[in-house]
């Protein structure tokens, strides 16, 4: 322990050294600073500026702007010290003697100030905020030794803080692994020279922390009947677990660990999880609503010195940032604890098909998971050459493709797996970024997906050609001959990434409801498109069952997915005609503004801002703005009450197609697969019962007559009129005569289905039409799906 | 609020910045330093609209009570890529939004939609091809005012705010 001040004294961030002295500005940064006083410089330099005149240097950006910091404002200037801060910092005593309830009181500030620090704050503002952690004074004390003056000090809090720098290294070390992104997702301003209690090893601070958990049960427990005592005693035993739990796990999921042996490391990590989870929700469960007062009247004033900011004079200031809560910072701890498991569902994976369903269901879920949880993610999908820790990329892209084109010419196509396995790597890390990015990066990795097609398809004609050298030159470039193997592959993970991109712009909620209908328009577009190529693609590897089943699984989901797309298109439209989604100006600003927002560029720029991204592509054709122009005027030739129903009937289809999905699934990846069905599932039922409800709740509000009964009575006769139209039509086309009735006979007349459902569709467009309905629109994440589920509501007049 | 009338005037000296950083300091989420304000008002004075209210008898020469201000920036972006829309223009001016505040006072009177529209105005009159801004996430109010002014949600910013929550980027083109 006697080295351990000397660490300390050293402890430097970007070369500034810890002051020895307290507060104040260093005077021992390093050895060369040079401190002057440039007081009477300024005072000159300024003498001739008026009021609120400004020097500004040419190169003083918007950035530079908008980050400055003014010094003494707290609000930007986290070296202020407020007389608050002034009375707590007086406050610190080093050699206090601290009872167990004030140990615990430091424990859990320093596990708030550590999740704050996970939440992108600087280690600055949170861990090294704990004077325990920094002040070389309390170091140099015989921490752990059996008669020191203060023993639940220097043998649990001790421990307890030594392993949370622990954590701390091993959570800052998948930081640098370089994953995230600096300040959106983690905080990496002062990287250099981080200490973290780098003098104990991960074994030695387990020790430490085994030697609190046999004193709390020896001599902290025995021979105190103080009840406040007991109580934190068995907290601090309990929080002794937990973070022995997450020090092991952490320490497992290491890159050193994982380059070792994989399997052990995660073996040992996800074991670790399962206690770790145990335990963190045992101790969670243990606190009560009255144990933050208890907590807080337990308060050691002077511990932490949030502005110790100050004493970094060579650091990067950072503004101030607010501490999570205590209960935060635990449901922080739960969401990380939990979906560290996801690291176990990607190691199991089999194949990059069932990596697919994984990472799609990971870019799916409710939240974006905890940072921490995503560097690992991505360091266990991909290290060096090696995906999941155990397979050289080439292989495991030559096996991606070959997956779903069996007979790729393995010789011919290494130069491509090397380009597939690295765009396909990068796809799956992608997903593992905060929503916001997976859509930019998606967006922008289209365009090396369309070369990767193209380069493909050379290799396919190359191939075609070495095994038909007979057959004529252009049957080489015709779909009808050449099965196109590997851009078959490269066109279908395309798609997929474009259809991945339409709805992230839903679940982030840029799109404002007048847009939906070209959004949904371009979707069922490039739904169909997929749902045709995959329909292609079927009947070329019929005779690979593997492949087979692997290509009709996409098919079934994806065309119930187009359904969906395509049913909510042509509700979004007809919400559009009833002006329900009339875009917001439409209402409001006076007619100029009005004009020139509804005038055709403006319209055009709004609608290349959304898919401009998929005109530069060579496939599926770009739907341009007069394309879409045209598909829509086609949808305004239809009543009103047809595209209701009609969306109801597709939707109806998506289900029945979504059920062949679900027999389809992967029995070797059953869950992710399953959670990918359930998504949709749920976006399509519940969307049925909301057209179902428009139906029937405008009618029961506005028509009476067209209440339940009236709506299905009317909907049948609707079907009846359209059988009986295919019927004639397909008679005059075969120029059959038509039965007659025998003269004299007296029959009943036949129903005028056609007319019944003329009647009845002119009366619900006119219930639609007068109905004040309401629509709103969302994407229920927690229910798995990114896809908009639709509410109408009638408004009563 | 029956006896004020809404005067709007352009940043014109130092004294005007206090009450406007009080105004955005009440409303805005992120604190700036008074180098970020003089960072907009030196450069671009005139695209720093200040709301007064004064009451309806009072001479024009006291300027009254301060219900709002926006404060905005032009400059040419360094790319162009809205292919098709400024086919015209030889590089793309860029407008920026940067704070917008208006007194409790005076909300829900079209204050802050004037303020926004004469920036606009301004704007498009100093060539600015398109404006943009960012809101926070959760701020309805704001949001539903620039769409209503014909802005697009762009992209959304993730922990863009010192407190962690989203911005949506919004776009105007002119």
């Amino acid at each position: 322990m006697d080295g351990l001040s000397d660490e300390m004294a050293g402890l430097s961030v970007d070369g500034a050294g810890l002051s020895p002295d307290g507060p104040g500005l260093s005077s021992s940064d390093d050895e060369t600073t040079q401190w002057l006083d440039i007081t009477q410089l300024v005072r000159a330099g300024t003498a001739e500026l008026g009021e609120g005149e400004l020097l500004r240097a040419d190169g003083l950006s918007l950035f530079d702007a908008l980050t400055s910091v003014e010094v003494m404002d707290p609000r930007l200037d986290m070296g202020v010290l407020t007389a608050a801060d002034e009375a707590e910092i007086g406050q610190w005593d080093v050699g206090r003697t601290l009872t167990a309830a004030q140990a615990l009181w430091v424990a859990e500030r320093a596990f708030q100030c550590e999740m704050t620090w996970h939440a992108s704050a600087s280690l600055l503002q949170t861990m090294y905020a704990c004077n325990y952690v920094t002040d070389p004074a309390y170091v140099r004390l015989p921490v752990g030794r059996a008669d020191s003056p203060s023993p639940v000090r220097d043998r649990v809090l001790y421990p307890l803080l030594v392993a949370a720098g622990r954590c701390c290294r091993r959570v800052w070390d998948e930081y640098k692994m370089g994953n995230l992104y600096s300040e959106e997702d983690v905080f990496l301003g002062t990287a250099a020279a981080m200490h973290f209690f780098d003098e104990f090893s991960d074994g030695a601070a387990l020790a430490l922390l085994d030697g609190a958990a046999a004193w709390l049960d020896g001599a902290g427990g025995a021979g105190n009947d103080d009840d406040d005592e007991l109580r934190a005693v068995a907290r601090l035993r309990a929080l002794v677990r937990v973070r022995r739990r997450w020090l092991e796990v952490a320490g497992a999921l290491g890159a050193a660990e994982l380059a070792d042996d994989p399997a052990a490391a995660l073996d040992r990590a996800l074991q670790g999880l399962q206690g770790l989870r145990t335990c963190h929700a045992e101790y969670v469960a243990a606190h009560r609503p009255a144990d933050a007062a208890w907590l807080e009247a337990h308060a050691v004033r002077g511990a932490f010195d949030f502005k110790c900011m100050r004493r970094y004079a060579a650091t990067v200031p950072v503004k101030p940032r607010a501490l999570l809560g205590a209960g935060e910072a635990h449901a922080e701890f739960g969401r990380l604890a939990r979906d560290l498991a996801l690291a176990g569902d990607l190691a199991a994976a089999g194949s990059a098909e069932q990596l697919m369903y994984f990472f799609l269901g990971v870019a799916q879920r409710d939240s974006t998971p905890h940072p921490y949880v995503r560097s690992v993610l991505m360091s266990v999908l991909a290290q060096g050459d090696r995906v999941q820790l155990r397979e050289p990329m080439a292989r495991f892209a030559s096996r991606a493709v070959r997956d779903m084109a069996p007979p790729a010419d393995p010789d011919a196509d290494a130069a491509l797996c090397d380009e597939a396995a690295r765009l396909l790597t990068d796809w799956f890390r992608t997903m593992c970024q905060n929503v916001p990015r997976q859509r930019r990066v998606a967006l922008k990795s289209l365009p090396a997906w369309d070369l990767l097609q193209a380069e493909a398809e050379a290799l396919d004609i190359a191939a075609y050609r070495a095994a038909h050298p007979a057959a004529a030159e252009d049957r080489a470039s015709d779909p009808a001959c050449n099965p196109f193997w590997l851009s078959s592959w490269a066109y279908h993970a395309k798609l997929l990434l474009m259809e991945a991109a339409l709805l992230a712009g839903a679940r982030l909620e840029l799109y404002q409801d007048y847009e939906l209908p070209s959004v949904l328009c371009y979707a069922t577009q490039v739904l169909e498109a997929h749902v045709a190529h995959l329909a292609r693609w079927a009947d070329l590897v019929a005779d690979s069952p593997s492949a087979a089943a692997c290509v009709t699984r996409w098919h079934a989901l994806l065309a119930a997915q187009k359904d969906l797309a395509m049913a909510l298109w042509l509700a979004a439209h007809a919400c559009e005609r009833l002006r329900i989604f009339a875009a917001p100006w439409a209402r409001g600003p006076p007619d100029d503004v009005r004009r020139r927002l509804d005038a055709e560029p403006a319209r055009r720029a709004r609608y290349a801002l959304r898919f401009r991204a998929f005109a530069q592509l060579g496939s599926p054709p770009y739907v341009t703005f007069e394309s879409y122009g045209e598909a829509a005027a086609q949808l305004d030739a239809y009543p009103l009450a047809e595209l209701f129903i009609h969306a109801q009937a597709i939707l109806a289809r998506a289900r029945a197609g979504l059920d062949a999905a679900r027999r389809a699934r992967d029995e070797a990846s059953p869950a992710a697969w399953d959670r990918l069905c359930h998504g949709v599932n749920y976006a399509i039922v519940s969307n049925s019962v909301a057209l179902a409800r428009l139906l029937k709740g405008t009618a029961l509000v506005h028509a009476p007559e067209l209440a339940l009964s009236g709506a299905q009575a009317g909907a049948h006769h609707y079907a009846l009129a359209q059988q009986q139209q295919q019927q004639q039509q397909h008679a005059d086309q075969h120029n059959r005569p038509r039965p007659r009735s025998k003269r004299g006979r007296k029959k009943h007349a036949p129903p005028d289905h056609a007319s019944t459902a003329r009647k009845w569709q002119s009366a619900v467009d006119a219930a639609l039409r007068d109905a004040a309905v309401c629509v709103r629109w969302s994407c229920p994440l927690d229910k798995g799906t990114c896809w908009p589920v639709f509410s109408f509501i009638a408004q009563p007049d | 609020m029956a006896d004020k009338k809404i005067v709007y005037t352009t940043y014109q000296r130092e004294s005007d910045l206090a009450p406007a950083i009080k105004l955005i300091d009440q409303d805005l989420s992120e604190p700036y330093s008074i180098y970020t304000y003089r960072y907009f008002v030196h450069q671009w004075p005139e695209l720093c609209i200040l709301a007064h209210a004064q009451n309806k008898d009072n001479n024009e020469e006291e300027k009254g009570e301060c219900a709002g201000v926006v404060i905005c920036r032009l400059e040419p972006h360094r790319r162009r890529y809205c292919e098709g829309f400024f086919e015209d223009s030889a590089e793309l001016n860029r407008g920026y939004i940067a704070m917008i505040a208006v007194g409790k006072p005076f909300r829900k009177q079209g204050v802050g939609s004037e303020l926004v529209r004469r920036a606009l105005d301004r704007m498009r009159e100093m060539g600015a091809d398109e404006v943009i801004l960012e809101a926070e996430v959760g701020n309805a109010a704001a949001l539903a005012l620039y769409q209503r002014l014909g802005f697009v949600r762009e992209k959304r910013l993730y922990r863009y705010y010192l407190g962690g929550m989203d911005a949506f980027r919004l776009k105007l083109w002119l």
